[in-house]
């Protein structure tokens, strides 16, 4: 499976990188929304992890901009540190939320999840 | 209403007046009027009575001032009176027309009451919003890098579990994100501790004689050592005795040469200049970096502020504003400059002779 993370912090990314490659997944990563939407033309994901807070172009515009465009669209899940992360979720129609801090067993059950879909 | 001629003895008063002071007329009339006044306002009535008939004019009197009658049991109740002068068979005599002001009063005193208690809710509202508000930054700041700590740590152990062994690239990999996400833990969770000190009050100085200039040198050596090959230019004489916290100045300059490598990649430099000016010390961190934009600058010492859109820049927003506090701590001052050629300056004044303890200080 193809996934697109979205993520500015970099220790982050290259974690959830480094366990989802471990899996046998496609990973691409971009550190804000804006070159999310550029990556995510030109690798067709078939799963986003969206981290919300970043510089430039933070997760609601990504996801926003992202939907305005002809689909298919990927199912989205959320990684996020606030306290309201169902709501952050809800707010940009995310298929899924990863609370800040995750195990790796979260991940990789989430992920699971649509690549059985 | 009461009436009273030129040497005070009241000549009239109307049913209200007798309602008012529980008076019957027959007791007070030919009475001095003092007998409506309070005892301790007797004397100084007594002059200002006699100040009106020699300036008989229609006023309001005691005008700012909160005026008391005393009924025929003693008690006393607020007054509104208003004076004028009439004439009666060629006698002076003056016109006084009493308003017990008690419920008004009384009105006021609770209107006054509910206005405090509204700014201190206030106030409390305020102080729980900007608790909750540093609290959420806090938590939000504090699960990024743990998310990474407990991540890296479990795939590690998960490929041990799986291979039986460890590949040593992929082992030092993971073991330099644990490292770097345990000291970014430490500093943060050090300037939320100096934030919750700073708020209540209780940040302290240990004051002690030290060598500004080998503190700058060790501050310098530490960035240095944390930003691989970047170097920092150091302008400053022999030495710089001052009295100041050594630690926390350190913490001060580490934040100022932090921010000054954070921002103003190479090949920009990086230079610290020391020098003595009218008995203070002055250390400015200087970088050829971007600068800030105008919109951001006077906000850059707020607590959690940070200026977004500035590359991969990590941070809570806290370092200059501790820094700031503790300079002022110290009696100095802290502030930006924006050179038009472009960069940053950060300024750093310091008495060399320690804080001042103003009297009444401890």
């Amino acid at each position: 499976m193809k996934v697109l993370i979205v993520e500015d912090d970099a220790a982050i990314a290259e974690i959830v990188q480094m366990a989802l490659e471990g899996e046998g997944h496609d990973v691409v990563v971009a550190s804000d929304g804006r070159r999310a939407l550029d990556l995510a033309a030109a690798a067709q994901p078939d799963l986003i992890l969206l981290d919300m807070l970043m510089p430039h172009m933070d997760g609601w515009v990504f996801a926003q901009r992202y939907r305005e465009r002809p689909g298919p669209h990927a199912p989205i899940v959320v990684m996020t540190a606030a306290a309201d992360a169902r709501r952050r979720a809800q707010e940009v129609r995310a298929e899924a939320v990863l609370g800040k801090p995750f195990g790796l067993q979260e991940l990789y059950d989430v992920v699971a999840g649509f690549s059985r879909a | 209403m009461v009436i009273v001629d030129r040497d005070g003895r009241i000549v009239r008063v109307n049913e209200q007046a007798e309602a008012v002071f529980g008076y019957a007329r027959g007791d007070i009339l030919g009475q001095p009027v003092e007998i409506l006044v309070p005892e301790r306002f007797r004397s100084a009535h007594v002059r200002h009575r006699q100040g009106y008939f020699r300036d008989p004019r229609k006023r309001p009197m005691g005008v700012g001032l909160e005026l008391y009658g005393r009924r025929k049991d003693g008690t006393e109740f607020p007054v509104e009176i208003s004076l004028s002068p009439m004439g009666s068979d060629g006698e002076l005599l003056s016109i006084s027309a009493i308003r017990d002001v008690t419920s008004r009063r009384a009105e006021e005193e609770r209107a006054q009451l509910l206005m405090r208690e509204q700014a201190a809710r206030a106030a409390l509202e305020d102080a729980v919003r900007v608790r909750d508000e540093f609290l959420s930054v806090a938590a939000h700041e504090l699960k990024t890098p743990i998310t990474s700590l407990r991540a890296f740590a479990e795939l590690l152990i998960r490929d041990v579990d799986r291979k039986g062994s460890l590949d040593p690239s992929r082992f030092r990999r993971g073991l330099e994100r644990i490292d770097a996400q345990s000291r970014k833990l430490t500093t943060l969770i050090a300037q939320l501790l100096d934030v919750s000190r700073i708020q209540a009050g209780h940040l302290s100085l240990e004051l002690a004689d030290a060598d500004l200039v080998s503190v700058v040198r060790d501050a310098v050596t530490a960035v240095e050592a944390v930003g691989g090959a970047r170097s920092v230019g150091i302008e400053a004489p022999p030495s710089l005795r001052a009295r100041v916290d050594p630690i926390r100045f350190e913490q001060v300059l580490t934040n100022l040469l932090d921010n000054a490598a954070k921002y103003a990649p190479p090949p920009g430099r990086v230079v610290v200049r020391v020098v003595e000016t009218g008995g203070d010390a002055e250390i400015v961190v200087s970088d050829e970096g971007p600068g800030i934009d105008e919109a951001h600058r006077v906000r850059i010492f707020d607590p959690f502020y940070r200026v977004d859109g500035r590359g991969p820049v990590s941070g809570i927003g806290l370092g200059l504003y501790v820094s700031q506090q503790i300079v002022e701590q110290h009696g100095g001052e802290l502030r930006a400059e924006f050179p038009p050629d472009g960069g940053t300056r950060m300024i750093v004044r310091l008495p060399l002779a320690g804080p001042t303890v103003r009297s009444g200080d401890r």
